[in-house]
């Protein structure tokens, strides 16, 4: 199996249509008997700052593999006066055959154009195949763009790590949540390991409901460390209906918290990430001091855990 | 002063995050054989598949027993080395992370010491890493040992379960070499292990192809009303290679295509194929069906195997741009061999869904193309308004279950034009377009529903033993009617006389 891409092209934004049709003839082989066929599964609308440009096509390129689409990547772009189209392609071939797994329709749009997005992306929609959201940017200061979006798919994805105030926009995040829209969040699941490790370490004690349970949340000093500290925070708070309280350890980088300390009567269970992508759990009772296991940490890039939030959706 | 009273202690609170994924529980795996090919080749680079997937149990440890006087780090150095050469990518820095978790432990199998001493290094790895004395013992070795390593499991109390601790046992194929020895094997195992904790791997069942047999029959309304005798003709079964026996020439002379390919993988998928939807996904259920086939396929008498199956042997031919040997060439085998590379079966399957549904099963070596496929051929239209009222090609619904893996339909279309012509056209859906990336190996699903406890896609033994009496019934059919292999050209498709088998207005496909 082969891959091949077809040179991105310039185009007004009403020939997208035409663009599209010269993509298949482009993937189409010219052996005789050979034939092409469109294996899209998904389309998929990402949208990013311009500035956000490769993080945003490392992406798409990792999930497409996986979920063959038609995507648009929307981005946000200063300094433009209007709105520009370019549109690829990408095949694969096995033998004779050619299958067309990614139609992309790259989009350029100054700030004033973003509420015609939704018009120029609807018609033009794949019939038939669910459409997936990738909000890959800060919360919107108008969150009616978003919510436009939002009506467009049957999913959505964002990450949380990328907001600027993360306590208030996890809640407007939550209020659609409870609305009924279909969310997923990259941050909730990089903290999957960290869920994983918890429930592991409370095998080893008896969970007494009305023991006393605080946790402590040490954190880098950084909204997307912030972001996931909350939220493995609040959901820590309703499953063990744990006093939580978040510290900051300081400035750094890393995205995910740095410690949780759980104290539940006597019994101490301390996870920590090692900085080597594993958290270590150690955990301790009156009684019995068991040696620390670990659990590896999540090491997906953005595009593995977007393709896992577009499969489980 | 009144003592305080603990309030009663309730279960895991966040127990769901264990459970909603397939979590295995932490545990040790003791790989007997462990400086085998299997080892290096699948186990190990698919041990590290899970790891670098976050599969793997928190304090999962590793102990391979063999003879060869390794030691904990040269056997670490030739596992990375397998890896690398073998593993899915990532896998090796995944392996560099557990470099630790792998010890060597070097004894005989047949020598009690080296099992007391096993069992002394397990509980240390119990206290060490916590795997609370789960034992998961892989017998990757010559069948000819697993007696030894059974009984000497059982004498030194590794085989027992309790106070919530497992032990389980996973045994490579084959399963015997007919139903008597079959039968002694699981009696040996038997005398070890109960039923429940014994997997025996028949890695065909653990491809995601293979499991998509049942989601597509059960999963979608649209194919379970057709899936009978009133609308299918018949059913094709194939597994073909297009390699010779290389240098397993000795051991294939031993047991012939039948004994290596129809007994497990062929059965073990024509089970999958015609089995009654089971009333829940657990494995009893599940295997009690996938029995149930087996069960009402007869034993064919001699006369039947005369007319319901073909043997052949590859003969020198060119082949692939190279003059390919024979088998009767290959080394290891005797000059005047009377193995089979080849064989094609018909079976029929006696019970009311399939009733009157002949199902073919054919596997040969150095056939035109590596292919393992099931095609469902469905009858023709009571009534032909096309073509002049001549036949036209059946429906076939094709699973290709490698390479190229996927599902298509093939149906005939009206051609464009003035004229009312049909020409056959074909739907597909490719494994690889709509789930692309890279897909776990078979062996990586079923380690970890070993360490699950999920044995769901393991042969049990009344399956094993069914399979074998089948088989059985066929080989004893061949020594009565000296029945022996018709020679075909390498490259070819098998003897020209299983085209008769499959009767009139039938043809067997070209994958
Ligand atoms: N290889 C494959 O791809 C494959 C595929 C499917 C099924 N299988 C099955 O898997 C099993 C193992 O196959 P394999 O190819 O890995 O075999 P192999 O390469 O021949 O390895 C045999 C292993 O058993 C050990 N061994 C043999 N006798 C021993 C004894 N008395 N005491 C201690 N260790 C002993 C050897 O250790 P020393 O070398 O240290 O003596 C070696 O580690 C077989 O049942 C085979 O049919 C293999």
């Amino acid at each position: 199996m082969t891959a091949l891409r077809t040179p991105a092209r310039q185009v007004a934004l009403n020939r997208i249509p035409d663009a599209l049709r010269d993509v298949w003839r482009a993937c189409s082989s010219n052996e005789p008997g050979g034939n092409v066929s469109r294996a899209l599964t998904i389309n998929f609308i990402g949208i990013a700052r311009a500035v956000d440009e490769l993080e945003l096509r490392a992406a798409v390129d990792k999930m497409h593999r996986r979920q063959p689409c038609r995507a648009f990547l929307i981005l946000a772009q200063d300094g433009v006066q209007t709105m520009h189209a370019e549109v690829s392609g990408g095949a694969r071939s096995h033998g004779q055959t050619r299958e067309i797994v990614l139609e992309q329709i790259e989009l350029r749009v100054p700030p004033a154009w973003f509420g015609n997005v939704p018009g120029l992306v609807r018609p033009l929609l794949v019939n038939d195949i669910p459409t997936h959201l990738y909000w890959a940017t800060t919360w919107p200061q108008l969150p009616r763009h978003f919510d436009a979006l939002l009506e467009l798919s049957d999913h959505a994805v964002v990450d949380s790590g990328l907001f600027t105030v993360p306590a208030a926009e996890l809640d407007a995040l939550r209020v659609r949540q409870e609305a009924g829209r279909k969310l997923t969040d990259l941050t909730w699941l990089r903290l999957r390991p960290w869920r994983r490790a918890l429930a592991e370490a409370l095998e080893r004690f008896p969970w007494q409901p009305a023991a006393p349970t605080s946790v402590t949340l040490r954190h880098a000093a950084n909204t997307a460390a912030q972001a996931s500290a909350l939220l493995l925070g609040r959901w820590l708070e309703k499953r063990l209906l744990a006093a939580v309280f978040l510290e900051e350890s300081g400035p750094g980088e890393q995205n995910q918290p740095d410690s949780v300390e759980l104290r539940h009567g006597s019994t101490t269970v301390v996870a920590t990430s090692n900085g080597r992508g594993q958290i270590q759990v150690k955990v301790e009772t009156t009684e019995v001091c068991w040696l620390p296991f670990m659990v590896a940490a999540s090491r997906g890039s953005a595009g593995d855990l977007l393709a896992a939030a577009i499969d489980m959706a | 002063m009144m003592a305080e009273v603990p309030s009663p202690a309730v279960a895991n609170p966040l127990a769901d995050e264990l459970t909603g994924a397939r979590h295995a529980k932490p545990c040790a795996l003791v790989i007997f054989g462990a400086t085998g090919d299997l080892t290096k080749r699948k186990l190990v680079p698919s041990l590290m598949g899970l790891a670098k997937d976050g599969l793997l149990p928190p304090g999962f440890q590793v102990v391979g027993f063999a003879r060869r006087a390794w030691t904990d780090d040269s056997f670490r150095q030739e596992l990375a080395d397998g890896v690398r050469q073998f593993g899915r990518t990532d896998t090796p820095s995944a392996f560099e992370a557990l470099r630790e978790s792998f010890a060597f432990h070097q004894s005989d199998f047949d020598q009690p010491q080296g099992y007391a001493a096993l069992r002394e290094r397990l509980e240390q790895i119990d206290r060490h890493h916590d795997t609370k004395g789960n034992r998961i013992f892989y017998l990757a070795t010559p069948p000819s040992a697993y007696s030894g390593i059974l009984q000497n499991l059982a004498a030194c109390g590794l085989s027992k379960e309790g106070d919530g601790r497992f032990a389980r046992v996973i045994v490579e194929k084959p399963f015997g070499r007919d139903l008597a020895t079959a039968v002694a094997l699981n009696d040996q195992v038997r005398a070890a292990f109960h039923e429940r904790q014994v997997f025996r791997i028949d890695h065909y069942l653990g491809k995601e192809t293979v499991q998509n047999i049942l989601a597509l029959r059960f999963a979608n309304g649209i194919f379970e009303p057709l899936w009978n005798e009133k609308f299918i003709d018949h059913v094709q079964i194939t597994v073909a290679e297009s390699i010779g026996v290389g240098s397993r020439g000795g051991y294939f002379e031993e047991s012939g295509i039948i004994r290596d390919m129809i007994q497990n993988h062929l059965l073990q998928v024509l089970t999958l194929v015609a089995m009654e939807p089971p009333a829940a996904l657990t494995a009893d259920a599940v295997r009690d069906e996938k029995v149930k086939v087996l069960k009402a396929i007869r034993s064919l008498t001699p006369a039947e195997v005369a007319q319901a199956t073909v043997r052949g042997q590859y003969a020198r031919n060119f082949f692939g741009g190279e003059e390919a040997r024979g088998y009767r060439d290959e080394d290891g085998v005797p000059a005047d061999s009377t193995t089979e590379t080849y064989a094609a079966v018909r079976l029929q399957i006696a019970n009311w869904r399939w009733s009157g549904t002949p199902f073919f099963l054919r596997s040969g070596k150095r056939l035109p193309r590596r292919a393992t496929e099931v095609a469902i051929q469905f009858k023709q239209p009571p009534h032909l308004l096309f073509e002049g009222g001549r036949p036209l090609q059946p429906n076939v619904l094709l699973l290709r279950i490698q390479p190229d893996e996927g599902v298509s339909l093939r149906f005939g279309s009206k051609v464009p034009g003035p004229d009312v012509r049909v020409r056959d056209v074909r739907m597909d859906f490719r494994y690889g377009s709509a789930f692309g990336g890279e897909h776990a190996d078979a062996y990586e699903r079923l380690l970890l529903d070993a360490m699950i406890g999920d044995s769901t896609l393991f042969a049990r033994r009344d399956e094993v033993e069914e399979a074998w009496r089948i088989v059985d019934a066929i080989v004893a059919g061949w020594r009565r009617n000296d029945q022996r292999p018709e020679p075909y050209p390498a490259g070819t498709w098998g003897p020209e006389r299983a085209d008769a088998l499959l009767g009139a207005g039938r043809t067997w496909r070209k994958p």
